[in-house]
């Protein structure tokens, strides 16, 4: 779930709507290409297709049609995109299926299914007005009934991400384009989260009474409300999906999207230089994340991301239990160095919360400067003595397989013995080290990165007392206390000046040290346009409808 | 002792496979053992020069991803290299000949289930179990060897029974039997000196073996992050293949020559052994 | 005859079981979860992981799982891939003829490449050629096999451009018939030649050395001495008699082969069985991982008692006739 991008201006955007209620949905069918939702819907986006694709593309003629070849990272597990969790059938998904709101690649949420919704003023009941003349791609009305039995299932059986709907109580509908959301708690995060992950909305009439796995709806023949159809996949090799003629938004512009998959990014990349895919979905591979700034041939567009590698230590270790002893380690890394080495992608990891979340950054804590020798004499004074091939303290840093995580370790061993800390890396699988440091506790150092939902809150799941990911028990009764206090305070100002006091306590305490903050870079060829990285008033983050090469 | 040696350094001269395999593997030992000496840096410390092609900044093999310097590396992966080979083979050797010595020279009923206990192991897709124990249970070094070395010993099992069997026919110990030396002290004073030498040939082309699966294993991303290792070497310089060639490449050409060195002589021990058999294997 | 097989069968029936009872066992305690993989690890939803804990099975006892499992691939179900959400039997027969198509072209290719030269070089033995020939098949014997690999990649795709990298197929040529089967062909080359350049040392050395041996033997030179020709004794006595060694071990070599694709498909993005088996082993796809060990233990049973049948009826007495 690397991949996911911070929501930054969700909880913003989410506030403005339920203050001005439809607008902020009409400016967005706006940006869609007409006002003219509604029955007359395919007429109306065949005529804006013309006249509006010079906007589109920044007055750039277009080929229209074609076939696109994306880069796709391995098989989706099924077509059902809500049961588990399965990032290589999320970018497909986003072809196949629609949601109420979608997530763009610029982390902001945009209608999709849903034109407009609006809060109740205690905020206790949400609405959605949904879209009309929808249809699925067999054919059959979508209505809100399939809305309702989506979300139901979700809850009802446990499905991946039914915790995102903790706060619904119940779903009604009033008629066939509205659903109500009755809330248990005021919750202006939902909105974000169901422009997110596993919450696209299914056929009821084809899913209803099967099994969510193996059914003909999720294997052989997906079927869902999107810009494509599917088509045919492959096992190893991957997925057709072509242009649903019938669909009721912009009409897409590929005749064909091929979702083609590699094993690894090294052999995307090389076939993506070579031609033979047109677009990777996601970053370059970090190795080769500069390699075509220089090339005329390519653009490349640069995102930081709200996802942060960071060591986490084990309070009870009797070594990193000892705030000293975290200075130290906080001292001796150069993150600098880390940011420079792993490829100069991101940025150095100097705040103790995301740059992402500019509101809430207080500049007045930053980790320290590298200081070998100030490390060296915080262990001394804490009482270790160097041995004889010069460390103060041995220790195993348990570290799983992904991305940069094996040459972070290198690079943060390789920090730490210069200090005196000697660090023996334990690379694990990911699963074994879910159970050795995740369930067990059973660890005195450790590596984590990935992004924690889109408000600053997502950063309690990682330091207050019993956080899902505070994997180390860090517990400090003043930070939990502030978190309380954040979440129900809707005043920006106020809520800022909550998250200065756990920075600086932060700053105090080092319940982790932060080593990079991870960013990404997208490189789209000259020819190719409209890609979701771009689109971004209009497209989910993985939507190909306005794929388009350039005319000759 | 001084004949055997003359015939040795006879056999040296004839023999061009064990020549070239001990004078590379003369030249790996000064390397490895001399890794501290010749390595021109250290070889886990991180450099400002990242990346750079050989010869350049004073790093003769250039460096890596994160700046470290490759020759040093080379020199420290030839330790790793000879040292899991030899380990890995030398457990393969211990248990192959204890079990092959036991089965051939007790015979009867132990025979008969250690040779379906011995079927059981060369049934065994050892790679597949070899990957799926590194893999789940940790890439600790010392894991890769004992596997390593606890799934290859049937071929030397198998050599060393067919040593014994025609050994125990021979007089020297029926005689020793009839004077009431214990069953134990023959095998381990008369069969096993007596039956060694196909085993060492045969361990010494398994150290090759061991080497290259270890390699295998780290190019997989199942190599110990704590040693310096050529197969993660090569893994490493994968992504940066086009770029920077040479990381991949040079520890490459290294677990070659390293890997040849030990067939070499294995096979030359082997054509000393049965000269009439050119290339047996 | 009879007796013979039949007791090496009922023996390999046996050696199977035991081998899959302890990959069983060695996977299932080894640490880790599949079903927290599915639900997502960054923020698990336990929810979810109990209903699906349960939904397969896997709160029952190991031993408990075990006797359901062996119940269940005696009727002929190898299980429900978590990971792909689809009966194993149906992954694996995706995956096998992919492996299958770059394992045997490349043993093809080995094989007769390997005992082609072998033979000639056994003829010019101790020429120039020949000594060429033993040296450069050590070196490829001693090669990883991934690293040649990356090194024809490097060469042939990336630096000529005149191959393509990695795959099986061209996607988006939509190719049909003998289109299709061409581009596949192209996306071979590399894979292909790879494993047939580290495998074709073997035969090499086996027929060259077979060659000198039964060339050497005294019956050979009996023939000669009777003034029969040269060529003729090569083509009707030793060409025969050395052959035997090499066709005896192709059983063997297949398994071995299919060892090896795990590196080679790994390189090489190819959809084979090697790359399933590794990918399940980090998702922690039970099923999929004894479904697949189950048929390699089988096919490495069945080539072995095959190669022992075939060695039992080619009498070495064929020599004399």
């Amino acid at each position: 779930m690397k991949k996911f991008l911070a929501l930054i201006l969700a909880l913003v955007m989410a506030l403005s709507v339920a203050a001005c209620g439809s607008d902020a949905g009409s400016s967005t069918t706006a940006a869609n290409g007409g006002e003219t939702a509604g029955a007359g819907e395919t007429v109306g986006t065949g005529d804006n297709t013309g006249s509006d694709s010079s906007d589109i593309y920044g007055g750039v003629a277009i080929q229209e049609g074609g076939t696109f070849v994306i880069g796709a990272s391995g098989d989706p597990q099924s077509f059902n995109p809500d049961y588990l969790s399965d990032d290589n059938l999320w970018p497909i998904a986003q072809n196949i299926f629609n949601r109420l709101v979608k997530l763009t690649a610029a982390d902001t949420v945009i209608p999709d299914l849903a034109e407009s919704w609006e809060f109740s003023d205690d905020g206790m009941t949400l609405t959605f007005h949904l879209r009309e003349g929808v249809k699925w791609h067999d054919g059959i009305d979508f209505t809100s009934a399939d809305v309702k039995w989506t979300y139901d299932t979700i809850i009802n059986e446990s499905w991946n991400r039914s915790t995102s709907l903790e706060s619904v109580d119940s779903i009604e509908c009033p008629d066939d384009n509205t659903v109500v959301f009755n809330l248990n708690a005021a919750d202006v995060t939902i909105i974000s989260k169901l422009g997110w992950y596993g919450m696209f909305i299914l056929p009821q009439h084809l899913y209803e009474g099967q099994d969510p796995a193996t059914c003909e709806a999720a294997t052989t023949n997906p079927v869902g409300t999107g810009p494509f159809k599917f088509e045919s996949y492959e096992n190893g090799v991957g997925t057709v999906l072509v242009k649903n003629e019938e669909y009721w938004g912009d009409e897409p512009n590929p005749d064909e999207l091929i979702f083609a998959i590699y094993s690894d990014q090294d052999s995307m990349y090389q076939a993506f230089l070579n031609g033979e895919i047109d677009l990777m979905n996601g970053s370059l591979p970090t190795a080769n994340v500069h390699d075509l700034d220089e090339d005329p041939n390519y653009h490349v567009l640069a995102q930081l991301g709200q996802n942060r590698t960071y060591i986490t230590f084990n309070f009870e270790d009797p070594d990193f239990g000892k705030q000293e002893v975290r200075k130290a380690v906080q001292l001796a890394v150069d993150t600098q160095g880390i940011y420079d080495r792993v490829g100069g992608v991101g940025a150095k990891a100097e705040y103790f919360v995301s740059p992402v979340q500019t509101d809430f950054v207080d500049e007045n804590y930053v980790q320290p400067e590298r200081n070998v020798e100030e490390a060296r004499a915080l262990l001394e004074s804490a009482g270790y003595t160097a041995d004889a091939d010069g460390f103060y303290i041995h220790a195993t840093m348990d570290v799983f397989e992904d991305g940069n995580f094996a040459n972070i370790a290198q690079i943060v061993k390789a920090n730490l013995a210069e200090a005196g800390i000697d660090i023996t890396i334990n690379m694990m699988e990911i699963s074994a080290w879910t159970e050795k440091v995740q369930q067990n506790k059973n660890f005195s150092i450790t590596m984590l990165a990935g992004y924690q939902g889109p408000d600053i809150s997502g950063l309690a799941g990682r330091i207050q007392t019993n956080g899902a990911t505070n994997l180390g028990g860090y517990s400090n009764e003043r930070v939990d206390e502030l978190f309380a206090l954040s979440n129900v305070e809707t005043d920006l100002t106020q809520r800022a000046a909550y998250y200065s006091e756990i920075q600086q306590i932060m700053s105090e305490d080092i319940p982790m040290v932060f080593l990079l903050d991870n960013g990404y870079r997208y490189a789209i060829p000259n020819e190719i346009l409209g890609s979701p990285y771009e689109m971004t008033d209009r497209a989910a983050s993985s939507e190909y409808t306005y794929l388009a090469r350039a005319a000759e | 002792m001084k004949k055997k040696l003359t015939a040795f350094g006879k056999e040296l001269r004839r023999n061009s496979q064990l020549r070239t395999g001990l004078i590379l593997l003369a030249i790996l030992l000064i390397g490895a053992i001399g890794a501290p000496v010749f390595a021109t840096h250290d070889p886990f410390a991180l450099y400002d020069s990242i990346r750079v092609a050989p010869g350049t900044d004073g790093f003769i093999f250039g460096t890596d991803a994160l700046g470290r310097d490759i020759f040093s590396q080379v020199l420290y992966g030839a330790q790793t290299s000879l040292k899991i080979g030899v380990i890995a083979a030398s457990i393969s050797a211990i248990v192959g000949t204890l079990i092959g010595g036991i089965a051939g020279y007790f015979g009867g009923v132990v025979d008969k289930v250690i040779v379906e206990f011995i079927n059981i192991f060369v049934m065994t897709p050892s790679f597949f179990l070899i990957l799926i124990i590194v893999a789940i249970y940790g890439s600790d070094i010392r894991y890769v060897m004992i596997v390593i070395g606890l799934t290859s010993w049937p071929s030397n099992a198998r050599l060393m029974r067919a040593q014994a069997i025609s050994l125990r026919q021979r007089t020297f110990i029926k005689s020793a039997q009839a004077i009431g030396v214990s069953r134990l002290s023959i095998m381990f004073k008369h069969i096993i000196p007596n039956g060694i030498f196909p085993i060492i040939a045969n361990t010494t082309m398994q150290i090759s073996g061991a080497i290259l699966t270890e390699a295998g294993l780290s190019f997989l991303g199942l190599g110990d992050p704590n040693i310096v290792s050529w197969g993660q070497m090569i893994s490493a310089g994968k992504t940066y293949l086009t770029k920077a060639p040479w990381i991949s490449a040079i520890p490459g050409i290294f677990v070659v020559i390293t890997v040849l060195t030990f067939f070499l002589i294995g096979e030359g021990l082997n054509r000393f052994i049965s000269p009439k058999m050119e290339n047996n294997k | 005859m009879k007796r013979y097989i039949l007791k090496r069968v009922l023996t390999g029936i046996v050696i199977v079981l035991v081998s899959v009872c302890i990959n069983f066992v060695l996977i299932r305690c080894a640490p880790g979860d599949p079903v927290r993989i599915l639900a997502g690890l960054d923020d698990p939803n336990e929810d979810q992981i109990a209903v699906l804990t349960a939904q397969y099975g896997l709160d029952k006892s190991i031993p408990e799982q075990f006797v359901v499992y062996i119940g269940n691939v005696l009727h002929g179900d190898f299980g429900f891939s978590y990971v792909n959400q689809k009966q194993v039997i149906d992954l694996i027969s995706e995956k096998v003829f992919p492996t299958l198509l770059l394992s045997l072209s490349a043993l093809t290719i080995a094989v007769l490449g390997g005992t082609l030269l072998g033979i000639y070089c056994a003829r010019k033995n101790g020429k120039l050629i020949d000594k060429l020939m033993c040296t450069v098949s050590y070196v490829f014997d001693a090669t990883p096999s991934f690293w040649l690999g990356l090194m024809l990649i490097l060469i042939f795709a990336s630096w000529l451009g005149i191959l393509p990298t990695s795959g099986m197929e061209n996607l988006r040529g939509h190719y049909t018939g003998m289109r299709r089967v061409l581009d596949i062909l192209q996306h071979l080359v590399l894979p292909v030649g790879t494993l047939a350049l580290i495998q074709f040392p073997y035969y090499f050395r086996i027929a060259r050395s077979s060659v000198l041996q039964v060339m050497s033997e005294d019956f050979i030179t009996t023939l000669r001495a009777t003034g029969m020709k040269e060529k003729k004794i090569f083509n009707k006595y030793v060409l025969r008699n050395a052959l035997i060694p090499t066709v005896t071990i192709l059983g063997s070599s297949l398994a071995f082969l299919l060892s090896g694709s795990v590196y080679i498909e790994t390189v090489f993005s190819w959809p084979g069985m090697g790359r399933l088996l590794f990918d399940s082993i980090g998702k922690r796809d039970y099923p999929v991982l004894s479904g697949i060990y189950l048929i390699l233990a089988i096919t490495v049973a069945v080539m072995m008692i095959l190669v022992d049948v075939v060695y039992s009826l080619i009498d070495p007495r064929i020599k004399y006739d």
